[in-house]
């Protein structure tokens, strides 16, 4: 290990979770050796932390109608498509991560700014393991090979949910009209729960997601031996094929099959083995195409069963 | 359903950003308001396919740095510029406050410190936000972060206001 090779800009990056494993390490071992920027360092996770505190709540306070004014009268058409930058999904999978931990116990909470200290090593060494804790969830943002962004955004949003054990759902299934009345509004698009009795599944209920690029449905459903699966849609998924067919993605723990329909992308995401998912998402996937069918070309008939492409 | 202008969904993190650049509320919706026309405006110019995002807060940096600069009478803009902590600034008074205390701070290591620690910008994102070298966001974030620590906790007093 070269000690000596740190530099203050891998502080920095240590404190915003953009090192490797490996340099990640490295920088630990320095700083258990170097208490003074230890304090310093936990100093900054706080000022990060804390401006999330500050300043998150104006990400869900209504739009100013003048700002929207500004789009009344486009000197420009917006393009067919735009990539989804990574920064963007990095962005979402934060909120979704600092919100979902918190009702985890995973991340330590804000303590007041003034006159805060570290009160021990100890304490410092929490810190730094929240670090690590987070190092580790941001890998599910690290991209890799063509995935859509969405796939990640669904596995994270499973794994902040599912495992949540008082409002697993925002709207509960006996509310299930209401439910798909105000997801359908809010994604733009005729939207249904997909009926998974068969396959041994019950609708608990849905929530809708947050996300820089639009907003996406989550609805959750539990068997009788309480594992949970969420189906995730979301419209518009932009900067991919209009239409692709089943794949198969894993992250961690959760396992999860994908389809685009045109535009509107689908993950079924769950703890499951891929067999037993994938007869899931067959079900699932079956309903939501035959009413996408009868919506868009009423005599067309049903495609058949779809591709599974291992990636 | 009527597409939605890939510009819209940013404007949150647009007021977002502006309320922590400026404090106040009205002000902050005043730069998003500029920089939505302005981009609309431009809209041509951004590179399908590069970062919206990226674009989208360049326009506001400078939409910023520019109004910035015309009410300080185009005093000279560099890291040892501190703006006023309006009528707080009492003397001795000690400024706890997170939002006032990133007033104290330069422009250029508060942008730097607010779009990394609040907008998970990458520091290549920033550097071409900004359109500075990736070494100065290094030392601008360096610099900024220690100098907010230590007017948190209250060892670091705010400069007086330079030249305003």
């Amino acid at each position: 290990m070269n000690k000596f090779s740190i530099t203050e800009a891998d502080l920095q990056a240590y404190v915003d979770n953009r090192l490797s494993d490996a340099r990640r390490g490295e920088v630990e071992a320095y700083l258990a050796a170097h208490p003074d920027d230890a304090r310093r360092l936990v100093g900054y996770f706080h000022i990060n932390d804390d401006l999330h505190d500050h300043f998150d709540p104006i990400l869900s306070e209504k739009i100013p109608d003048r700002l929207l004014a500004c789009f009344d009268t486009p000197a420009e058409s917006a393009p067919q498509s735009s990539r989804i930058s990574f920064a963007s999904v990095r962005a979402r999978l934060r909120d979704l991560i600092k919100r979902g931990g918190r009702a985890l116990g995973i991340l330590v909470p804000a303590s007041p700014v003034g006159g805060w200290r570290p009160a021990s090593f100890a304490l410092t060494v929490a810190w730094l393991s929240l670090g690590v804790a987070l190092g580790w969830q941001m890998q599910l943002a690290l991209p890799h090979n063509d995935m859509p962004p969405m796939v990640r955004h669904a596995a994270v949003a499973y794994a902040t949910y599912a495992s949540e054990v008082a409002h697993p759902v925002e709207i509960q299934a006996s509310n299930e009209d209401h439910l798909e009345a105000w997801l359908s509004k809010r994604l733009g698009m005729s939207l249904q729960a997909p009926k998974l009795e068969t396959v041994g599944f019950a609708l608990m209920g849905g929530r809708l997601l947050a996300g820089t690029q639009g907003p996406a449905a989550q609805f959750m459903y539990e068997d009788g031996v309480g594992r949970r699966l969420t189906l995730y849609v979301k419209t518009q998924e932009m900067g991919h094929d209009k239409s692709r067919s089943f794949e198969f993605a894993r992250e961690k723990e959760v396992n999860a099959f994908y389809w685009i329909e045109d535009g509107t992308g689908y993950v079924l995401s769950g703890n499951l083995g891929r067999a037993d998912l994938l007869k899931v998402a067959e079900a699932a996937h079956r309903q939501m195409d035959s009413l996408h069918e009868m919506k868009v070309n009423p005599k067309k008939s049903v495609s058949g069963r779809p591709r599974v492409v291992v990636i | 359903m009527t597409a939605e202008h890939p510009i819209m969904v940013q404007i949150p993190h647009l007021r977002r950003y502006a309320r922590a650049l400026t404090r106040h509320e009205l002000e902050a919706d005043d730069l998003v308001q500029d920089t939505l026309e302005r981009a609309l405006r431009k809209f041509s110019l951004w590179q399908q396919g590069t970062n919206l995002r990226a674009w989208l807060f360049s326009v506001m940096h400078n939409l910023y740095i520019n109004q910035v600069r015309s009410k300080q009478e185009m005093a000279p803009l560099d890291d040892d510029m501190h703006i006023p902590v309006g009528g707080r600034q009492e003397e001795g008074l000690r400024i706890r406050d997170l939002s006032t205390s990133l007033l104290a701070l330069p422009i250029e290591q508060r942008e730097v410190l607010l779009l990394v620690g609040l907008e998970d910008f990458s520091y290549e994102e920033v550097a071409q936000t900004l359109g500075i070298p990736i070494g100065t966001v290094m030392s601008r974030l360096s610099r900024g972060r220690e100098r907010l620590r230590g007017l948190l906790d209250g060892s670091t007093k705010p400069n007086p206001s330079v030249a305003i």
